[in-house]
C-alpha cells in the first residue's frame, strides 16, 4: 500500500469504523484513483506571464492622476494655457501624491529577463579612452561619499596668495603619508552560489515623455511652435509648491527619476541679513541641535508616508552615519567651532529581487531623505527610482582565493601603498555578505551611461572605528569579466585612507608661484 | 494553508500588501483545481487568469467577514468555471466537465481523455461536493483542514463527506474490477 493511501485511510477508519470491514475494497478504490490522477500540465511560463500581466494592471491602476492622463487613449483637450498650468502644480494643499504611488499589492520589482550576457561587455577597459568618464563618474561618487571619512584621493592644495599684491604669503604644509594600510581577511570559508547570477540594468523609459510631447505638439506658444520640432519629447519638467516650506519636484523622464528639493524661495533664508562672521556664527548649530537617529528616521518615515512614496522595494530607513562620523572627527580634532551640518540623511536601502544594493564603498544605495535639523523637516529626497529592470546572467568568479586576494588588495579600487611607512595599520576583513553593487556601463556608441547592479561580495572591516580606521567595507565584484578587468587595471594608486591632520607630522613644501 | 506570515484574521489590507506572495502560493493550486474541472490545459489557464484578475480587481471591495483569502479565491475559481460552462453550453445544470454527459462534447486534452473516460464512469455518479472532496484529498493531497477552508466546511464535515463518497464509489465500481486492480497492485 502506498504511504499516501495509508494517510488517507487512517482518518477514515476513525470516523467510519464500519469501513474497516471493507478495507481491501477501500484501498483498491483509493489506489485506483491515485493511479488515474491526470497530469495537469502546469506551465511555469504561463504563471510567470500571468504574474507580469497582473503587475502591469496594478501599475496602471495605481498611477497618480498626472500619469493616468498621459496614458495612451486618454481623451484630452487642452488649451495652450491649460498645458502650462498642467505642468505647474495646482494642488491646493501641497504635493500629496508623488510617483510612484504606494504599491499595495506587494509584487517584487518588475524585472524582465534577457539572455545570458545580454548587456554585452560590461567591464570598463582601461584601454578605452572613455575610461576616464567612468572613472570620474564612479570616483566622483565615491569621493563625495568618502570625503567625510577622509577617503579622498587628491591632495592638491592651492598656495595662499595675498589678494592685494599677488605674493605668496606662506609655505604650504602638506601631510605626509607615513602610515600604510593593509587589508587582511580573517573570516571563514566563503561559500558561493552555484551557477551564474543575474546582473540588473535599470531601465530608462522615455515612453511617458513621448506621450506628453504628443499632447503639446500641436500648440503654438507664441514665440515658438511645438509642432515644428520633429519627433520631439519632453525630457524633464519641474513642479513647484507655492507655500511655506514648499518643495520643488524635478521629473527626469528620460532617466526615469524623480528628485524632490526644498523650494528655496519658500524656505527661511538663514542669515540673509548677515554682513560679518559674528552674525553668521549666531546661527551655527550645536551638538544639542542634532536629533537622535530614531527622531531622524521618524521624520523621514512621516514624509514618505504623507507623500505616498512607494517603499515596496526598500528596507527600513537607517541614518547615514558618515555625517556623524565627520562631526565626531571634527570634534576630536578641534576644541572649538565644530561645524554641525545643517542636514542629516536617512537612507532607505534599495532591494532588487530581494537583494540589497550597495555603492562600491559598501554604503547602501537607496532612497535618500535629507532632513534639515534646524527646522526638523525633510529638505530633499533623492533617488526616487522606478522598479523596472532588465536582468541577464553573467559568469561568476568561483575561485574564492582570487576573491579574497582582491579584497586584500582593496577590492574594487586597488589599495595604494606608501614606501617606507613609519606605521602600518591592518584593516581586518570579516565574513562577506552577498549583495548587488552599483556599477556603470558606458556605451561608446551613444556616449550614454547605464546603471547596472552587479553581484558582489561585501566584506565588513571588523576593526572599523579603531585608530583612524574609517573605512567600513571592501567590495569585490563577482562577475568574472569585471574582476578580471579590475586586476588588469593599474589605476594609479586607488583610494587611500586619510590620516587626520593631528596625527601625521607635517612637512613643509614651497608653494609654486603661479 | 496560508503562509505562516499571515494571521488568521487575513485583513484586506494585509491581503493587498501580500497579493504577490499569495499569487505565488496559490497559482498552481488554483490551476490544478480548475484543471480537474475542465481537463483542458488552455481552458484551465484561461480560467485561472480570469480568477486571479477578478480576485485582484475585487481585493479592495472584499468584505472583511469573507473569511480566509484561500476560501475566497477558490470560490471565485469555482464560479469562474461554472460561468464558463453555462455560457458555452447554454445550460444551467452544467458546472464543470463532470456534468457533461455526452462524451463527444468533451474537449479534454488528448492524453488525458483516456483517464477522464475511466474516472468519469464513477466520479460523475457522485454529488459534485463529494467529488470535489475526493479530488482535493486524493489527487491534490490536501488535508481536511485545507479542504474545509476551500469549501467553507469544518474538518469533520469534510471527513464525513469523504467517507460517504468512498461508500458511494464502492457501490459504483464493480467488485470484479476492484479485485483485478488489487491483483495488479500485488496488495
Amino acid at each position: 500500500m502506498k504511504p499516501t493511501t495509508q494517510n488517507i485511510l487512517n482518518d477514515i477508519f476513525i470516523i467510519e469504523p464500519e469501513l474497516k470491514q471493507h478495507e481491501p475494497e477501500i484501498i483498491a478504490i483509493v489506489e485506483k484513483l491515485l493511479s488515474e490522477k491526470p497530469d495537469t500540465k502546469f506551465d511555469i511560463e504561463f504563471a510567470k506571464n500571468l504574474r507580469k500581466k497582473i503587475i502591469e494592471k496594478q501599475k496602471t491602476e495605481h498611477l497618480p492622476w498626472y500619469k493616468k492622463i498621459l496614458l495612451p487613449g486618454a481623451a484630452l483637450i487642452f488649451s495652450g494655457t491649460a498645458i502650462i498650468i498642467a505642468l505647474v502644480v495646482l494642488l491646493p494643499d501641497g504635493l500629496t501624491k508623488i510617483i510612484p504611488e504606494k504599491n499595495n499589492n506587494g509584487f517584487t520589482n518588475n524585472i524582465q529577463k534577457v539572455g545570458q550576457n545580454g548587456f554585452g561587455k560590461i567591464a570598463i577597459s582601461s584601454e578605452s579612452q572613455d575610461t576616464a568618464n567612468y572613472s570620474s563618474l564612479a570616483l566622483a561618487e565615491e569621493t563625495s561619499s568618502r570625503t567625510a571619512l577622509g577617503m579622498g584621493g587628491e591632495t592638491t592644495i592651492a598656495p595662499v596668495v595675498d589678494a592685494a599684491n599677488g605674493k605668496i604669503m606662506s609655505s604650504i604644509s602638506m601631510p605626509a603619508y607615513t602610515t600604510d594600510y593593509l587589508y587582511e581577511y580573517i573570516g571563514g570559508e566563503i561559500i558561493l552560489p552555484e551557477g551564474n547570477l543575474p546582473v540588473y540594468k535599470k531601465e530608462k523609459n522615455s515612453e511617458v515623455s513621448g506621450q506628453l510631447s504628443q499632447i503639446i505638439s500641436g500648440f503654438n506658444f507664441g514665440l515658438i511652435s511645438a509642432d515644428k520640432f520633429i519627433d520631439s519629447k519632453i525630457d524633464s519638467f519641474v513642479l513647484s509648491e507655492n507655500r511655506e516650506f514648499g518643495y520643488t519636484v524635478y521629473f527626469n523622464l528620460s532617466e526615469n527619476m524623480v528628485n524632490i528639493n526644498s523650494n528655496w524661495q519658500k524656505w527661511p533664508q538663514i542669515g540673509k541679513e548677515c554682513q560679518d562672521t559674528a552674525c553668521w556664527e549666531k546661527y551655527n548649530l550645536t551638538e544639542k541641535d542634532v536629533p537622535s537617529d530614531e527622531e531622524l528616521v521618524s521624520i523621514a518615515d512621516e514624509f514618505v508616508k504623507k507623500y505616498s512614496l512607494d517603499m515596496s522595494f526598500y528596507n527600513p530607513g537607517i541614518v547615514n552615519q558618515n555625517q556623524r562620523l565627520y562631526y565626531a572627527q571634527e570634534k576630536n580634532d578641534r576644541a572649538q567651532n565644530v561645524y554641525v551640518p545643517e542636514n542629516f540623511s536617512v537612507i532607505y536601502p534599495l532591494k532588487v529581487a530581494d537583494t540589497e544594493v550597495f555603492e562600491t564603498s559598501g554604503d547602501p544605495v537607496g532612497l535618500s531623505v535629507n532632513i534639515n535639523i534646524r527646522h526638523k523637516k525633510v529638505s530633499d529626497v533623492g533617488n526616487i527610482v522606478p522598479s523596472s529592470y532588465l536582468s541577464s546572467e553573467y559568469e561568476l568568479e568561483k575561485d574564492t582565493t582570487k576573491l579574497i586576494a582582491r579584497a586584500e588588495d582593496g577590492g574594487f579600487y586597488p589599495a595604494w601603498h606608501t614606501e617606507n611607512p613609519e606605521k602600518t595599520i591592518t584593516l581586518k576583513l570579516g565574513d562577506p555578505k552577498m549583495g548587488l553593487v552599483k556599477y556603470y556601463q558606458y556605451n561608446q556608441d551613444n556616449n550614454e551611461n547605464y546603471e547596472l547592479y552587479i553581484p558582489a561580495l561585501i566584506f565588513p572591516v571588523t576593526n572599523y572605528g579603531e585608530e583612524n580606521i574609517y573605512q567600513k567595507f571592501i567590495t569585490v565584484p563577482l562577475v568574472k569579466e569585471i574582476l578580471a578587468e579590475n586586476e588588469r587595471q593599474d589605476n594609479g594608486g586607488g583610494i587611500r585612507p586619510l590620516t587626520t591632520p593631528g596625527t601625521a607630522p607635517m612637512i613643509k613644501t614651497e608653494a609654486v608661484r603661479q | 494553508m496560508e503562509s505562516k506570515n499571515f494571521t488568521a484574521e487575513n485583513s484586506r489590507s494585509r491581503d493587498a500588501e501580500n497579493f504577490g506572495a499569495l499569487y505565488d502560493q496559490y497559482v498552481k493550486k488554483i490551476y490544478n483545481f480548475i484543471y480537474y474541472k475542465t481537463f483542458h490545459k488552455e481552458t484551465a489557464e484561461d480560467l485561472t487568469a480570469q480568477t486571479f484578475l477578478k480576485a485582484f480587481e475585487h481585493l479592495s471591495s472584499r468584505r472583511a467577514d469573507s473569511g480566509k483569502f484561500s476560501s475566497w479565491l477558490y470560490t471565485i475559481a469555482r464560479h469562474t468555471v461554472i460561468d464558463y460552462y453555462r455560457t458555452r453550453k447554454n445550460q444551467t445544470n452544467i458546472d464543470d466537465i463532470w456534468d457533461i454527459s455526452d462524451n463527444s462534447e468533451l474537449s479534454a486534452d488528448l492524453d488525458n481523455q483516456d483517464t477522464l473516460n475511466k474516472v468519469k464512469k464513477y466520479l460523475s455518479t457522485i454529488p459534485s461536493e463529494q467529488r470535489e472532496i475526493i479530488i482535493l484529498r486524493v489527487w491534490e493531497g490536501l488535508s481536511y483542514t485545507e479542504i474545509g477552508e476551500i469549501l467553507g466546511k469544518s474538518e469533520n464535515a469534510c471527513k464525513t463527506t469523504f467517507c460517504r463518497a468512498l461508500k458511494q464509489l464502492k457501490t459504483q465500481i464493480p467488485l470484479t474490477l476492484l479485485l483485478l486492480f488489487l491483483t495488479s497492485l500485488k496488495i
